[in-house]
């Protein structure tokens, strides 16, 4: 019998790197407390997230925007002084990893990803009255490919796969009859094999029986830069995209 | 920054061109950064036009393609079913501005006085033979599609001749 197996680019492959990560952290944190000196003069009873989740970057790079998490009361008025731990998994470092809300409840942080591509869950942690109250956060490391993919995204199918318009780039999303699927749509898209993404990239939609409105890109982009593509959108996906499983061949 | 003027001499008609430079329009829309206006005498217009339009030739356009401004009809409709239908080029481009909406693309309102037959048609056959790393996805037309799609195009005049703003 035949066995073939996919590579998955989750964290399984290197499980056994992330649980030496955490020890190294969890010794660090006994030695030296994260939180030293740092005494929390109130407790909020929520936390929400104000900026700088679901960013994208590259491994081992800082994040461009900052994190920003705020403490609120049952009320839901901003409370300050309180005290917020930012906690991360396999590689990732926060600075800093532990700090106080300032005035306007607000707690800010620097993100540094991993040397791991993925999708990183993150939390914040604040004390609370009774209990712990936390927060998760998601951020997205980006491998060589997925990178190459999002510059070629970013040139080629951004303008109307992104409804979002910035000042250097235009969206085209509204003007179109048929809307295009977000990379971050996962409903949609991890539907979608490898096969049917690199048709639909080459042939464009008529290939898949969808709109024509989506040209094709088989004569302008080579066979890496698809597959780069699709390592990006894959990379995107919320929800996450599962990869195919260990395939085992019937006889 | 700007775009490449290489093969412009190739690419526009003498009209288009002189009325361009006395009033730089945008061709398109999306892009932030607009060409300013220079203020140009005629003759400095004229001078600057004939030089343009002398020097900035492509050996790889054949000026003098068969394809003509007086494509018979049927050729211009089928074009029109080839833009609309089977290549959907209205996603990013605007030919009847009360119906497309795509801006990705230049405005195709008045292409007809404004580019030539010849730019056109080896423009849809290989948008990056002719600039590189253009967006505009080549399309690997056989000849009887571009040519239909040429006519076509070739027909769109602008609503009213000169000075018409897109």
């Amino acid at each position: 019998m035949m066995r073939r197996f996919t590579a998955s680019r989750t964290f399984g492959n290197s499980a056994a790197l992330a649980l030496l990560s955490f020890a190294a952290l969890a010794g660090c944190k006994h030695s030296a407390p994260a939180d030293a000196g740092l005494k929390a003069t109130a407790q909020g009873t929520a936390l929400v997230e104000s900026s700088g989740g679901h960013q994208v970057g590259a491994t081992g790079t800082t994040l461009k925007d900052p994190l920003v998490v705020q403490v609120n009361d049952d009320h839901g008025t901003a409370v300050p002084g309180a005290l917020v731990e930012f906690q991360g998994s396999a590689g990732v470092t926060f600075d800093p990893a532990a700090v106080l809300t300032d005035a306007s409840g607000q707690a800010t942080t620097s993100i540094t990803l991993g040397a791991i591509a993925g999708r990183y869950e993150l939390g914040s942690v604040t004390p609370g009255k009774n209990k712990p109250v936390s927060l998760a956060i998601v951020e997205t490391a980006l491998d060589y490919q997925q990178r190459v993919g999002s510059i070629l995204a970013d040139k080629y199918c951004s303008r109307c796969h992104d409804s979002e318009s910035s000042p250097e780039r235009v969206s085209n999303y509204d003007n179109l009859e048929v809307k295009p699927h977000p990379f971050t749509e996962g409903s949609t898209l991890n539907k979608m094999s490898d096969a049917d993404l690199t048709s639909i990239i080459l042939h464009g939609g008529p290939a898949l029986n969808r709109s024509a409105l989506m040209p094709p890109y088989g004569n302008t982009l080579s066979a890496a830069d698809v597959k780069a593509l699709i390592a990006y959108t894959r990379a995107m996906s919320d929800p996450p995209y599962q990869p195919p499983g260990t395939v085992y061949e019937r006889k | 920054m700007a775009p490449d003027l290489t093969s412009e001499g190739s690419s526009v008609q003498r009209q288009w061109l002189t009325d361009f430079l006395h009033n730089p329009n945008t061709l398109r829309p999306s892009l932030v950064r607009r060409m300013p206006r220079f203020n140009l005498s005629d003759g400095d217009n004229k001078e600057l036009t004939d030089y343009i339009l002398t020097v900035y030739q492509s050996p790889a356009i054949d000026v003098d393609l068969a394809t003509n401004d007086k494509s018979a009809p049927e050729t211009v409709e089928h074009g029109r079913q080839l833009f609309y239908s089977k290549y959907a080029c209205q996603s990013c481009h605007i030919v009847d501005s009360k119906a497309d909406k795509g801006y990705i693309g230049p405005t195709l309102t008045q292409v007809g006085s404004r580019l030539t037959p010849a730019w056109v048609y080896a423009w849809l056959k290989n948008p990056q033979a002719l600039r590189p790393g253009t967006t505009e996805p080549n399309q690997n037309l056989g000849d009887d599609d571009a040519r239909a799609l040429t006519a076509f195009l070739m027909a769109q005049k602008g609503p009213g001749g000169r000075g018409v703003k897109q």
